[in-house]
């Protein structure tokens, strides 16, 4: 089982991926810059919520509408900007997304809540119904799954910083084992660390399991870990039906990614990329570009009311002020990161933001010059964002073509290439 | 048969086409040439209401098109190429030909993105036609390679594939031939007559190789600061005094650039 904080930054990466994927089908396929992307995210949050909280509604009704309201509100705002070329976009979007957190605010207290948000809200708990014998077992099924993604990244996040640093040193010391080095280095960092604070680091992400015994059988004292495997197999585990929402979230995003995969390579999705690519040219091969434009931002801000839904029934509470500017740089933020025009460059993009402003919240308002930081870094050294517009597999696969390549030994000029990279 | 019927555009003060009128007719070559900055591509932008003609009328078979948007104008079949290269350049040179399929196909968005049977079907479809363009454009080979990675040569070839994909009937061609050597021109416009033959199709050429467009064009208009000053066969083109003048200027004109030239060089002088 995971800590309920984890949990919800999980579950806040799943949604945010989602909102990610959908300004990315904007932004990164589609070339066109919208600026107050929370806006939607506040349509679908606030309309999900308003009816299933307010006026009764079941949850699909609620979610349903909540995709509804997004497209029209991308109508409203998409169909006079997108007729034109330029940044008209973003403008308008920005200050859409403005008139709308001001709504919030402003109209209908009682279904809307005001100022101080909603917290009526259900979550997506009070809707699952669970079969009590697979809680356990789902749930270390989970906490395995995440413990793998987690080192993953971790492993990943620790190869790239070093392979970047052997870059930056390689300009004066050419030597081709610097990233070992640096890698080695950080292992013996987090070990000496892990010694230094008894342990504590590795509490932090497994948790603290000596047991207490008592009346109610063994049970496990410290919960400050993230990942607890061995709370999967007690009585807490066995009543929470967590495994349910990560199936369920999990679910979702697998079935959006598919649908803008479909999309991609098909008629449409191939207009809007083309569109990106030449605008004038698409229209003289007698694309409609106005409407494709338009419809591919209906589909962007469908997905987008998808997300709000899902995050209305997620979090315990959310306000107007949630839907600010600063969201909407958020999610850029997640799209440039991951790379514009890749679908799985986004889910990293979404992770790696949402994971670091929650471990950058000691920081306070710092956080915000940690933006700008990171984004500048990017512009500086990898404009293209993580992941380029390529997907994860496709790296994957390259890489490990190179790296045959070299240990085969028949292409020496493949293993420089993969050096360079 | 494209009908161009006294089109004039103007952009504020400036004319940049006065009163122009040709027809084109399928299976007919017709050449538009000019002196740099005589306004041919505005002619171009002018058909395809890109800047619509302020008067004047376009008429396609005998329908009027100068009032429709442009991507209406090129479903009722023109096709484009462009003078500097518009190539979908991060795209792959399949999917370039791909996106001008578009229209012969027709599924739902839904169908698109839950992958239906019929979307898997035409989407196959597309791919068979549009290796198919590709063959007939010698472009196969290099079909999974991104747009801009290919030389510029087929560059050119993939531009005329993809306005071929969208089955025009009028074929407008900017400057087919510029940066391209001998062979390769030649070898350009035997396709453009390969493609006449196949499809049946009227072309409208923009050219400055003179030689070619002689050598190719059935009939040549020609125009001055965006008005015709001549019309007909090649020979008529190139004995035509005023065609000449437009190009090399009068005997005059030479005459006072000469006095000009050297009242300059000897101003220098002193």
């Amino acid at each position: 089982m995971i800590n309920p904080y984890w949990e919800l930054i999980i579950l806040l990466c799943l949604i945010n991926i989602i909102f990610t994927v959908s300004l990315n089908l904007i932004l990164g396929y589609n070339g066109q810059f919208s600026l107050g992307h929370a806006g939607f995210l506040a349509i679908g949050c606030y309309t999900s919520g308003a009816l299933t909280a307010n006026l009764g509604w079941p949850l699909w009704a609620g979610i349903l509408m909540s995709i509804v309201m997004s497209i029209i509100g991308a109508v409203i705002i998409g169909y006079p900007c997108l007729r034109l070329r330029g940044d008209y976009l973003a403008i308008a979007t920005l200050g859409f997304a403005e008139i709308l957190r001001i709504m919030a605010n402003a109209i209908r207290p009682d279904l809307f809540g005001g100022p101080t948000g909603m917290q009526n809200v259900k979550s997506f708990y009070k809707y699952i119904p669970v079969p009590e014998p697979m809680n356990g077992v789902g749930n270390l099924l989970f906490t395995i799954l995440f413990t793998l993604v987690f080192f993953a990244l971790l492993v990943w996040g620790i190869w790239a910083l070093a392979s970047f640093l052997q870059r930056i040193i390689n300009r004066r010391l050419r030597w081709d084992h610097w990233r070992w080095l640096i890698c080695g280095l950080v292992v013996l960092a987090v070990i000496v660390a892990n010694f230094a604070c008894r342990g504590a680091l590795f509490y932090r992400i497994f948790g603290r399991w000596h047991y207490e015994t008592g009346s109610g059988g063994a049970r496990i004292i410290d919960k400050a870990g993230i990942f607890h495997f061995f709370q999967a197999l007690t009585k807490d585990s066995f009543a929470s039906p967590q495994w349910a929402m990560f199936a369920l979230f999990i679910v979702v995003v697998a079935i959006v990614t598919w649908m803008i995969r479909n999309y991609l390579i098909s008629v449409p999705g191939r207009a809007v990329v083309a569109i990106r690519e030449d605008e004038i040219a698409a229209t003289n091969l007698g694309l409609n570009c106005t409407w494709m434009k338009l419809q591919n931002f209906m589909f962007g801000s469908a997905l987008a009311g998808l997300a709000g839904a899902m995050l209305a029934h997620t979090i315990p509470l959310f306000k107007p002020m949630d839907f600010n500017f600063f969201k909407s740089v958020d999610v850029l933020l997640m799209v440039v990161l991951g790379g514009m025009g890749s679908i799985t460059g986004s889910f990293v993009g979404a992770t790696i933001i949402t994971v670091l402003l929650e471990a950058l919240r000691f920081l306070g308002d710092w956080r915000l010059v940690m933006y700008s930081l990171i984004l500048i870094l990017f512009m500086i050294f990898k404009p293209g964002g993580l992941l380029g517009s390529a997907e994860l597999g496709q790296l994957i696969r390259r890489r490990a073509e190179t790296a045959i390549q070299r240990l085969v030994g028949d292409d020496p000029s493949a293993g420089s290439e993969a050096r360079d990279a | 048969m494209l009908e161009i019927a006294d089109i004039s555009v103007v952009f504020g003060g400036l004319v940049a086409v006065k009163e122009l009128s040709f027809t084109v007719s399928p299976g007919q070559i017709v050449g538009l040439i000019g002196p740099n900055g005589a306004g041919k591509t505005t002619v171009f932008n002018a058909i395809l209401a890109v800047y619509p003609p302020t008067s004047g009328e376009v008429r396609l078979n005998g329908r009027r098109i100068d009032r429709l948007p442009t991507h209406r104008i090129c479903r009722l079949g023109i096709g484009r190429t462009f003078q500097n290269i518009r190539l979908f350049k991060d795209m792959s040179v399949l999917d370039n030909v791909k996106v001008a399929l578009h229209r012969s196909f027709r599924y739902s968005l839904f169908d698109a993105l839950l992958r239906t049977p019929r979307c898997r079907r035409q989407e196959r479809e597309i791919d068979y036609a549009a290796r198919d363009i590709l063959e007939y454009f010698d472009l196969l080979s290099v079909a999974d390679d991104k747009a801009s990675s290919l030389p510029y040569g087929k560059q050119k070839y993939l531009e005329i594939a993809r306005a071929y994909a969208t089955r025009p009937r009028i074929l407008l061609l900017d400057e087919p031939a510029a940066g391209l050597n001998a062979s390769e021109t030649e070898a350009l416009m035997d396709k453009v007559r390969e493609i006449m033959a196949d499809t049946h199709c009227g072309v409208l050429l923009i050219e400055h190789d003179m030689r070619l467009v002689m050598g190719i064009c059935e009939h040549i208009v020609a125009i001055e600061y965006g008005a015709k000053i001549s019309e007909g066969t090649a020979e008529y083109i190139q004995n035509d005094p005023k065609v000449i003048e437009a190009y090399l200027g009068t005997q005059d004109e030479k005459d006072a650039a000469v006095v000009e030239d050297l009242a300059a060089v000897t101003g220098e002088e002193e």
